[in-house]
């Protein structure tokens, strides 16, 4: 599907199609590294702290966070928005590369669509878990019911927010799998193992390689990515509308949208980078894949968002000035760039406007350790961004007398860890289990892309 | 069918492939199938299959649109209004949920659909004609029947001469060919 000729070498070391099938099922096939057991049981630690503090939550209640009257949303909305962030990079990688007909993404995409599925659960735990009564979650889903039939209010945000995380997962799922499944049937004719053989054919749903099936195949994947690239600016759009609508001081702003949108698939891809070079730096042979030249691409796009998230930054500043509102002024100017969570404000514009602008450098770019900390720091700084919107609108607000601080319960804290282990689980499994790379889709690059040819 | 015999030709390279469906259609054989591990594209339009995929999808979003708007209509607007500060129970908030929702079917039927017309389901025992071909060969599948025997050999040499590595004769069902 792919005509134009973009990009130089995009896979190293003169492949045949018989070394990409080799080389990207041999994590399936051979025994993982002691490093994967050792992650394994840090990861399922973690997951299992997080089931702890789920079980807190729900047997005693939402008294075991750090919330109070004033500061409803916390810690849960923070982690929410972040990880919802992180799994745009998927999507965003997928899909829009996709359609603007980028080769380079086909050494990245299914790695980083996992990465979205992934997010998306860790995500969507902490809603489910703020309603409180978790048993009565189906509430928000609109049924005939006993109460009069009295449906769900579809003028809130929250609902939207319902309806656009679940599609979001569907779609990116549905996604995911059919690229997918020319990969598993490649597998299941390839293992020895019996009981592979009839997971991998269960999974591989029959697939044999016609010629009708591959154009039946590209248009399904094209038009599910078509669809699923909207949702990549409507998700987070929603997502900021669940502040934007309030009235809160800093958060009742018409910039949240598109703020939104880009910082998700800011730390998305900051997220990207941060596994593809695990993934590196674990399988030495997917760096003939995933080459220098995809880690300086996708760092020469975060240099761009970050000053797209600098301007935003600056944007939200003056008008708080420019508004005359002395609340704005207020929560800017007293309750962020000075004041109680300075660290976060501050943490916030050092990782996110500052230090990418690292990458302008090509030494920076190709030191993998530079770019592997960089990307930390960028997930950081957007979490920081997260508590510095929610915490510093809602400790102090239009009423003086209700003002309150906010500090995460240990139970929270453990929520927090837990989400990032069940990520953890979740990729570590995906590393084992699944082709951590397009086989088919590099397959189809390789001629136009490797080396003399 | 009483004779379900297969000759298989067996290439190591898309481009050949291409050359030799061209090939064998202007010679005036009938090609059966083409088995890749990678989408040829140009075999597809060289064979003539064409898909309705996309305008299905599109009428399944046009269907999606009006039931998610019926149904919220009936819900929000006749059967319980809820009177929020007296604003207009029609809202623009609908435009919000049928756009995402219109996603949500779409993507689910096209899924859907894909598994129907192809005729894929999780578990179905795949009859491969060659298991290589998903791998790292492909493979020009052309039926014996109704190919006298004098036309077989010719097939068969035409295979070779345009660059397969292999011409196999198979015999029995196999998906999609």
């Amino acid at each position: 599907m792919y005509k134009t000729k973009v990009r130089g070498i995009l896979i190293n070391g003169n492949k045949t199609f018989r070394d990409v099938t080799n080389d990207i099922f041999a994590p399936m096939e051979n025994r993982q590294g002691l490093w994967w057991y050792a992650a394994m049981v840090v990861s399922s630690a973690a997951a299992a702290l997080g089931l702890w503090a789920m079980y807190m939550t729900i047997g005693t209640g939402i008294g075991t966070w750090g919330l109070n009257n004033t500061v409803a949303w916390g810690w849960a909305i923070i982690n929410f928005v972040w990880w919802i962030g992180i799994g745009h990079a998927g999507t965003a990688f997928s899909i829009f590369l996709l359609i603007l007909r980028q080769k380079w993404r086909t050494s990245i995409n299914r790695a980083a669509e996992a990465m979205t599925i992934f997010a998306v659960i860790a995500a969507g735990i902490f809603p489910v878990l703020h309603m409180g009564r978790v048993w009565d979650a189906f509430f928000i889903l609109p049924y005939p019911n006993m109460r009069g039939t009295l449906w769900v209010n579809y003028n809130s945000p929250l609902f939207w927010d319902v309806v656009a995380i679940s599609t979001y997962l569907l779609a990116s799922a549905t996604f995911w799998y059919i690229g997918m499944i020319p990969d598993f049937a490649a597998f299941r004719e390839r293992t020895k193992s019996k009981l592979k053989k009839a997971i991998y054919g269960f999974l591989s749903v029959g697939w044999v390689g016609s010629a009708r099936s591959w154009l039946r195949f590209e248009a399904v994947s094209l038009v599910l990515g078509g669809l699923a690239a909207p949702l990549v600016i409507s998700v987070h759009s929603i997502v900021s509308m669940d502040f934007a609508t309030s009235v809160e001081p800093g958060w009742h702003t018409t910039l949240f949208p598109p703020y939104f949108v880009v910082g998700a698939i800011f730390s998305g891809f900051a997220m990207v980078l941060t596994l593809m070079l695990t993934i590196r730096k674990f399988y030495p042979t997917t760096r003939d894949y995933v080459t220098d030249t995809h880690m300086s691409a996708v760092a020469r796009v975060l240099i761009f968002i970050s000053l797209i998230m600098g301007t935003a930054y600056a944007t939200e500043i003056f008008i708080a000035w420019y508004s005359g509102s002395e609340y704005e002024m207020f929560t800017f100017f007293s309750n962020r760039i000075t004041g109680d969570y300075i660290w976060a404000f501050w943490g916030m514009v050092t990782c996110n406007a500052i230090i990418p602008q690292l990458f302008w450098f090509k030494k920076i770019r190709e030191n993998m350790t530079a770019v592997f900390i960089i990307s930390l720091l960028i997930n950081l700084g957007m979490w920081f961004e997260r508590f510095t919107i929610v915490v510093t609108s809602l400790t102090k607000d239009y009423l003086p007398a209700n003002w309150a601080p906010y500090t995460p319960s240990f139970v929270e804290v453990s929520l927090y860890v837990g989400t990032m282990g069940i990520f953890l689980v979740g990729v570590l499994l995906f590393f084992r289990y699944v082709p951590m790379i397009a086989v088919s889709e590099v397959k189809g690059v390789l001629k136009a892309t490797s080396d003399d040819k | 069918m009483n004779n379900n015999k297969k000759l298989v030709g067996i290439y190591n390279d898309e481009d050949l492939v291409l050359s030799a469906v061209k090939r064998v259609k202007a010679k005036g054989y009938k090609i059966k199938e083409v088995f890749s591990p990678i989408p040829l594209m140009e075999v597809v339009e060289e064979l003539g299959y064409k898909t309705r995929i996309p305008f299905m999808e599109f009428v399944f979003g046009v269907s999606s649109v009006t039931l998610l708007w019926a149904a919220l209509y009936y819900t929000f607007v006749m059967d319980y209004p809820l009177d929020i500060g007296g604003k207009p129970s029609h809202t623009l908030s609908f435009v919000v949920i049928i756009f995402v929702m219109t996603i949500n079917l779409t993507s689910v039927t096209s899924l859907l659909l894909f598994f129907v017309r192809q005729k894929l389901a999780p578990g179905k025992q795949a009859k491969i004609i060659d298991p290589r071909v998903v791998d790292d060969k492909f493979a020009i599948v052309i039926d014996e029947a109704g190919l006298s025997s004098e036309q077989i050999e010719n097939v068969s040499a035409l295979l070779t001469e345009t660059g397969a590595e292999e011409v196999n004769k198979r015999e029995g069902e196999f998906d999609d060919c």
